[in-house]
């Protein structure tokens, strides 16, 4: 009888402090269990510093903090720490070099702010293979991983050399006035729409990031909308360089590929090796993550569109797939003397390559291969139309 | 029609492959990893501060690898992987271009440097290749042949490959899953290293078909519970001596013959607590006559179990407040072949210092006297193997025979982060004489040191022939960043630890001195002179800086100090007992440890530099136990029965050490 009266009385005090705590919670959004499998195909890398739901996000919450706000996100399984791990490129521990306490996880969160269907960028980090629909479009991304000061120069680097690319492309070269101006826009479109989180905690399952109301402009509203994406972190990140046979690395995450790799994601047999390394998407259900990470098709140019999600944990009806959604982000601004690119958003800057310079010869081709799309019934005649009327305007 | 016959079989194989050679992707990549190390101790026999009889300070050396992988079709993919160790690879040797090829008869090695010493020139060498087979069976997921780091299993059973062995070790692997993958399975022939995983590093003569077999089940069966089940079988056979009769094939007999199985379960019921439990039972045998006391195995057959049971509460009735639990018991004569030697931490107690790992740390050989960084890491073997490391890298220790209970607690308050731990330890190896019936028994391995890890001991010495040990270890860690600039990450660190053994209590020890030799009773007055008696005090103190975007730098600050009365060093070993007593360390020891970390970032290079100046001294104490003598040069000091004079005055050490390192993976 004693024994039980103390065990009650042992498990009354540990349950308190979920009582006693009263934290402002801003908004909770509960994510499926068992989803953390991208489209429904994708399977864990075959090493032992990953296992099935380490990356399966169970819930995306927030509450106020002083002068900011405290994202977390909750996965099934604890969250693997640095300490004492080995490097599987170089005799070093990952602690050496990775200051925060985990490592194979990435938390991208894209935050569309105004709710306007019409503004905003879509394009999500190099490499993600997706887009967001123009419907959510963000104005504002919070992106967490192991080695956040890397990951920002990285994607620093990234947008400068596609924004080089742009206006050499334009221009037909490209001097140092013309860098240091690139200099300036990135670097204010960074600080304008990416915050890196430095202050980060983790606690058994759950990630903590901390975003200062600066960033935001003002404490996070009710009205927004949030696109959360899982991925899979790569902290040790690979040069991109263009060499025969190598595959250009997304920005400090894994990929994913065919069969069973040990150094990314793997797929199911029969699974399109071509679809997003999305491990797991905030969504109400499994079924609408599996429709919305399957619905694309490469050769119509239409990649996977993902939505948004509402504070109250919903989501709206899936939007028409647009095209046509207008970039309000301002354009470079224009130095004496230099030919800025007037016309550099940030999507363009995130594609994953560089626009090439268009000649006529290259929108004759372009044009063919629409024309044999058609005849082939690939693109609709609404589509056929708006890509020859988008290939036409390269000239 | 040979030819013809040839030709259709390759046509056969070829169209065989789904896909044919349009599905075929091939993906290159490789690091290159540039390291130079500075010391004062002027050491360049390897590029490694601990290497295999190859210690190094000096020097730099570049290492290389080149990985292949791809998918030949959607149901079969490879890797291979090529690379140079650093060895002796000085960017001096100049290639390893030049000079001749000389061998010593006498050492039986080359010694020359020079295009024909593999460790001196910069040879790449193979390492491994693998070909996995994803066939879409529902009822295998795949089957990988070749090259493996064996990572699948846990470090009690089967564990991973350290890196230095990675993608070395071959075998075959099969996994699959079952109920809607609720159940994962994995079954493994791994080949046996004959390089180590024997008794006496060895398995024999006859190794071609020595193997490990493994076997593991995965079960999911509710959200928030998992069950493993684990089974290791390993074998070494060697021939029949006995088979006179060749015309019907050579027999066999085996030589080492282990069995472990292991089942594990985590368990959430609720969503601030996970109860844990790991249960392992080791069945180990040998049939050969074993003798070598150098050995990383036992020497006879034994039956043993390791357990731990661990208990996570995630939330408390103080916000921010966590605690994790631990209850271990690993037995003494816990036997898994290829349990995880290095780059694997079992407990959740940071046990002991790498700082005085190295079983000399006093004298000028192996790591040296800084040792290596940080807390060792808890390996359930005494097959633990810290060569081909750097100081800046976590050093191992053996925790066989350890049980205990380790507490941590974890609080957050206003932004100051809080660690703690308490460990409490006792020994299943606690015994008086290994055999009493057999004092002169080789059954037990006798390694590099008679007091465990710690001063005056080493990392993988778990048996000595008399013990009665107990261990406490307090720790406190924290960190705070303060809101200056980009943010200040002061961080700070006290650990007491408390290690008393009484070895020798039982009078017919000293009484008889021919019951065993280890303890003549000449040496021996009374039960307490051979007491073992360790307080160790250790303290750290620093501050992080994210210097600009791509720097971060790091100062701090650690101090040392250990009281140790050690009693054992004062008897001779018998002559080829392999048991080795260590110098006399009794005394005060004070260690000073000032460094300064750089890591630096650059579009994917990755550069970092640790440099760190230690100086400290030690002052014998001889407890009044000897009479001061002059060693004919006017000093005075100890003269010991083993013959060892010991001065009596403070020893003053110091030590600089640099390594800096430069990555880029592409």
């Amino acid at each position: 009888m004693l024994v039980r009266k103390m065990t009650c009385a042992v498990i009354m005090l540990l349950l308190l402090p979920s009582m006693l705590m009263a934290d402002e919670v801003l908004f909770s959004m509960q994510d499926p269990l068992g989803d953390d499998n991208g489209g429904g195909k994708i399977v864990y890398p075959s090493r032992d510093d990953f296992a099935p739901g380490d990356l399966d996000l169970l819930k995306f919450s927030a509450r106020a903090g002083e002068g900011g706000t405290w994202f977390e996100a909750r996965f099934k399984n604890k969250i693997r720490s640095p300490h004492g791990v080995m490097s599987r490129n170089s005799p070093q521990e990952l602690d050496s070099f990775i200051h925060e306490d985990f490592y194979t996880i990435n938390v991208e969160v894209y935050i569309d702010t105004d709710a306007k269907p019409s503004s905003g960028n879509r394009m999500l980090l190099p490499g993600r293979v997706a887009e967001i629909a123009g419907d959510y479009a963000w104005e504002k991304a919070v992106i967490a991983m192991p080695r956040p000061q890397e990951g920002e120069a990285l994607l620093i680097d990234s947008l400068t050399r596609n924004a080089e690319a742009e206006y050499k492309a334009r221009s037909g070269r490209l001097d140092k006035a013309a860098q240091q101006a690139i200099e300036r826009h990135v670097k204010d479109l960074m600080t304008r729409q990416f915050y890196f989180p430095k202050n980060m905690k983790v606690s058994d399952r759950v990630l903590a990031f901390y975003v200062p109301d600066a960033f935001f402009g003002k404490p996070p509203q009710k009205s927004w909308r949030y696109v959360v994406v899982v991925t899979g972190a790569d902290p040790e990140q690979a040069l991109d360089v263009q060499i025969p046979f190598k595959q250009r690395p997304p920005l400090m995450m894994l990929p994913v590929r065919s069969g069973r790799p040990r150094e990314c994601f793997g797929l199911e047999a029969g699974a399109d090796p071509d679809q997003p390394p999305l491990i797991d998407v905030l969504l109400p259900t499994k079924e609408l993550q599996y429709q919305i990470l399957d619905d694309y098709n490469l050769a119509k140019g239409q990649s996977v569109q993902l939505i948004g999600v509402s504070t109250d944990g919903t989501v709206g009806t899936i939007p028409k797939r647009d095209n046509t959604v207008e970039r309000v982000l301002a354009p470079l601004p224009e130095q004496p003397g230099i030919q800025t690119p007037s016309n550099a958003p940030l999507d363009t800057l995130l594609s994953p390559t560089p626009p090439a310079v268009e000649t006529k010869a290259g929108v004759v081709e372009r044009l063919q291969t629409l024309e044999k799309l058609r005849k082939e019934g690939l693109v609709t005649e609404e589509e056929y139309q708006q890509l020859r009327r988008k290939i036409l305007s390269d000239l | 029609m040979k030819r013809l016959r040839i030709l259709v079989l390759l046509l056969l194989i070829v169209g065989m492959l789904p896909g044919g050679t349009a599905y075929a992707k091939l993906d290159l990549g490789g690091t290159i990893y540039i390291k130079w190390l500075d010391g004062n101790r002027h050491l360049q026999n390897g590029l490694q501060s601990n290497a295999e009889n190859n210690n190094g300070d000096q020097g730099q050396g570049t290492e290389f690898e080149i990985l292949f992988s791809g998918t030949v079709s959607e149901q079969v993919e490879f890797g291979a992987r090529l690379k140079n160790r650093f060895n002796k690879n000085y960017w001096t040797n100049q290639g390893g271009f030049g000079g001749g090829y000389t061998f010593d008869a006498g050492s039986g090695s080359v010694t020359s440097s020079g295009e024909y010493n593999s460790l001196e020139a910069q040879y790449v060498k193979f390492r491994g290749a693998y070909i996995k087979l994803t066939p879409g069976y529902d009822w295998i997921d795949s089957a990988t042949i070749g090259s493996n780091d064996w990572g699948q299993f846990d470090a009690f059973t089967i564990g991973k490959i350290r890196y230095i062995d990675r993608d070395n070790l071959s075998g075959l692997l099969f996994q699959g899953s079952a109920l809607n993958k609720t159940l994962r399975w994995d079954i493994a022939r791994i080949s046996l290293p004959k390089l180590w995983a024997g008794p006496g590093w060895t398995t024999g003569n006859l190794t071609a078909e020595d193997a490990a077999y493994g076997g593991q089940i995965k079960y999911n069966p509710i959200t928030n519970l998992n069950i493993t089940g684990i089974v290791e079988y390993s074998r070494d056979q060697e021939l029949d001596a006995t088979d006179d009769n060749l015309k019907n094939g050579q027999s066999v007999e085996t030589r080492v013959r282990d069995v472990v199985f292991g089942l594990k379960a985590n368990y959430s019921p609720l969503d601030w607590i996970d109860l844990g439990l790991s249960f392992y039972r080791s069945d180990y045998n040998t049939f050969a006559d074993l003798t070598t006391q150098w050995s990383p195995y036992l020497n006879k057959s034994a039956k043993d179990n390791a357990w731990k049971v661990n208990i996570d509460i995630n939330k408390t009735f103080i916000e921010n407040l966590s605690c994790s639990i631990e209850v271990f018991d690993i037995g003494a004569e816990y036997q898994s072949i290829l349990a995880a030697r290095r780059e694997a931490d079992v407990l959740l107690t940071e046990g002991h210092d790498g700082s005085w790992g190295a079983r000399m740390p006093l004298l000028n050989n192996e790591i040296g006297y800084g040792g290596w960084d940080d807390t060792a890491q808890q390996v359930a073997t005494f097959n633990v193997d810290n060569d081909f490391t750097d100081f800046d890298e976590r050093m191992a220790e053996t925790c066989i025979g350890w049980k205990g209970v380790t507490i941590v607690p974890k609080w957050q308050i206003v932004g100051l982060r809080l660690q703690g731990e308490f460990t409490y330890l006792d020994y299943n190896t606690n015994w008086q004489a290994f055999d009493e019936d057999n004092p002169n028994s080789t059954d037990y391995p006798l390694l590099e040191a008679n007091a465990g890890v710690g001063i005056n001991g080493g990392f993988r010495s778990p048996y000595a022939p008399f013990q009665d040990k107990t261990t406490m270890i307090a720790v406190l860690n924290w960190a705070y960043d303060v809101d200056l600039g980009t943010g200040i990450n002061l961080f700070g660190k006290f650990k007491w630890i408390g290690e008393e053994d009484k070895r020798v209590d039982e009078e017919q020890y000293l009484s008889d001195g021919t019951t065993t030799p280890w303890y003549p009773s000449t040496l021996f007055r009374d039960l307490s002179d051979d007491d073992r008696d360790l307080k160790y005090y250790m303290g750290r103190i620093g501050a992080g800086y994210q210097l600009t975007m791509d720097l971060y730098g790091k100062a701090y600050y650690e101090y040392y100090k250990a009281d140790l009365d050690d009693g054992t060093v004062a008897f001779t070993p018998p002559a080829g007992a392999g048991y080795w007593s260590g110098p006399y360390q009794s005394g005060k020891h004070i260690k000073n440890k000032y460094a300064l970390q750089f890591d630096y970032f650059l579009s994917g290079m990755e550069f970092g530099l640790n440099a760190q100046w230690l100086e400290g001294k030690y002052e014998p104490d001889f407890k009044g136990d000897y009479t001061l003598v002059d060693n004919g040069s006017g000093v005075m000091g100890v003269q010991l029965a083993d013959g060892t004079f010991v001065a009596d005055e403070t020893q003053d050490f110091a030590m600089y050490r640099l390594k800096a390192w430069m990555k880029v993976k592409f």
